[in-house]
């Protein structure tokens, strides 16, 4: 995939998602000049413990993008099993394509040129209704989202109400 | 691509093996293939491998490449692709001619190399076409562009169609078919067995 077929394509998602944005996210570039950094805006899911709360994250697109992933980070401090300490996603769909790693049995979770900002946000926001604790970034949110649910309540919360103050 | 005639299959030595002058070029071969993999795969790789090159490189299995239909636009349905997979001379060439997995290093990262070298064998030998307007496969997914008459796709053993460069990229990542996730050689490999 040549740059300007990737840019090609990011720029028909930007403008796709100006036209209709969809709900549950914002999404726009980090600097007009550069299609390969988003920044998007999550909506905390309704019924979830992230409800309220506004997320901001970037996506960094590699030039080589449908073929590869892009990287997610938030920016905005989020407590979740499957985001690391730094903000930095990890969901198998932005795992690095590859037979033998993952298996065949597991291509559907994997990355997959199909996917575009909004398959990906999509996905985002579903992690966020359901952690999914087998391989948790954050390991530490992980244990006591399965063993201390109280405490994991409070922290996730406290950056609900820390995202309000930001967005301010 | 070097197209083989038929004589060019009785004069290639397909056991390179057993030749010990072969394994030499055999060598040369991966150092090539590492070269050019270095520059990250790409469909223009696809070109730069000859015939040759192919038998050289250790194949469970050898197709002819010639006698492989050149238009596949008639193809349209799932049952055509299947009758055109039973058209592929499956026991050719004789079991003596077929080249012998040939273990050309322990290098681990040399071993990706050659299992590289062998995908673009296989994606060779999916069938390619030109776009007839077929109202079904209106877009590559990949790119997400509408094909235009005439340009070149590439169908998949599900019958899911691509531009031959964006698919051919992808499928040097994942064997995968990007809209369905069948793996392309185990359907490929199926096929041959029930022939
Ligand atoms: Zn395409
Ligand atoms: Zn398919």
């Amino acid at each position: 995939m040549s740059e300007s077929q990737s840019s090609l394509l990011l720029r028909k998602q930007l403008s796709e998602l100006n036209k209709n944005p969809v709900e549950g996210f914002s999404a726009g570039l980090i600097d007009d000049n550069e299609i390969y950094k988003w920044e998007v805006l999550i909506i905390g899911p309704p019924d979830t413990l992230y409800e309220g709360g506004f997320f901001k994250a970037h996506l960094h697109f590699p030039k080589e993008y449908p073929l590869r992933p892009p990287r997610m980070k938030f920016i905005t401090e989020i407590w979740h099993p499957n985001i690391d300490k730094n903000g930095d996603v990890c969901i198998s769909i932005l795992h690095e394509p590859g037979d033998d790693k993952w298996g065949y049995e597991k291509a559907s979770e994997r990355w997959l040129p199909v996917h575009t900002v909004e398959t990906i946000l999509i996905s985002v926001i579903s992690m966020l209704a359901d952690p999914n604790d087998e391989s948790p970034a954050n390991v530490d949110a992980a244990k006591e989202w399965r063993e201390n649910y109280p405490e994991f309540k409070r922290k996730v919360a406290r950056c609900v109400r820390k995202s309000q103050e930001e967005c301010v | 691509m070097v197209e083989p005639s038929a004589d060019l299959w009785q004069q290639l030595p397909f056991s390179a093996a057993e030749e010990p002058e072969l394994q030499d070029e055999a060598k040369e071969t991966t150092e090539r293939v590492k070269e050019e993999a270095q520059q990250g795969p790409s469909s223009c790789w696809l070109e730069h491998f000859t015939y040759r090159d192919y038998q050289l490189l250790p194949c469970t299995y050898v197709i002819r490449p010639s006698d492989m239909m050149d238009d596949y636009s008639s193809l349209d349905s799932h049952s055509d692709y299947q009758g055109f997979l039973e058209t592929m001379p499956l026991n050719y060439p004789p079991k003596k001619y077929q080249s012998p997995r040939l273990r050309l290093t322990e290098n681990p990262e040399e071993e990706e190399l050659v299992k590289m070298a062998k995908r673009v064998g296989l994606i060779q030998h999916l069938p390619t076409g030109s776009y007839d307007g077929c109202r079904k496969n209106r877009e590559c997914v990949i790119c997400m562009m509408e094909f235009s008459l005439g340009e070149g796709v590439r169908y998949l053993p599900c019958m899911h169609t691509y531009h031959i460069e964006c698919i051919n990229s992808w499928l040097m990542r994942s064997f995968v078919c990007p809209s369905c996730l069948e793996p392309v050689d185990a359907a490929l490999l199926t096929s041959y067995e029930t022939n």
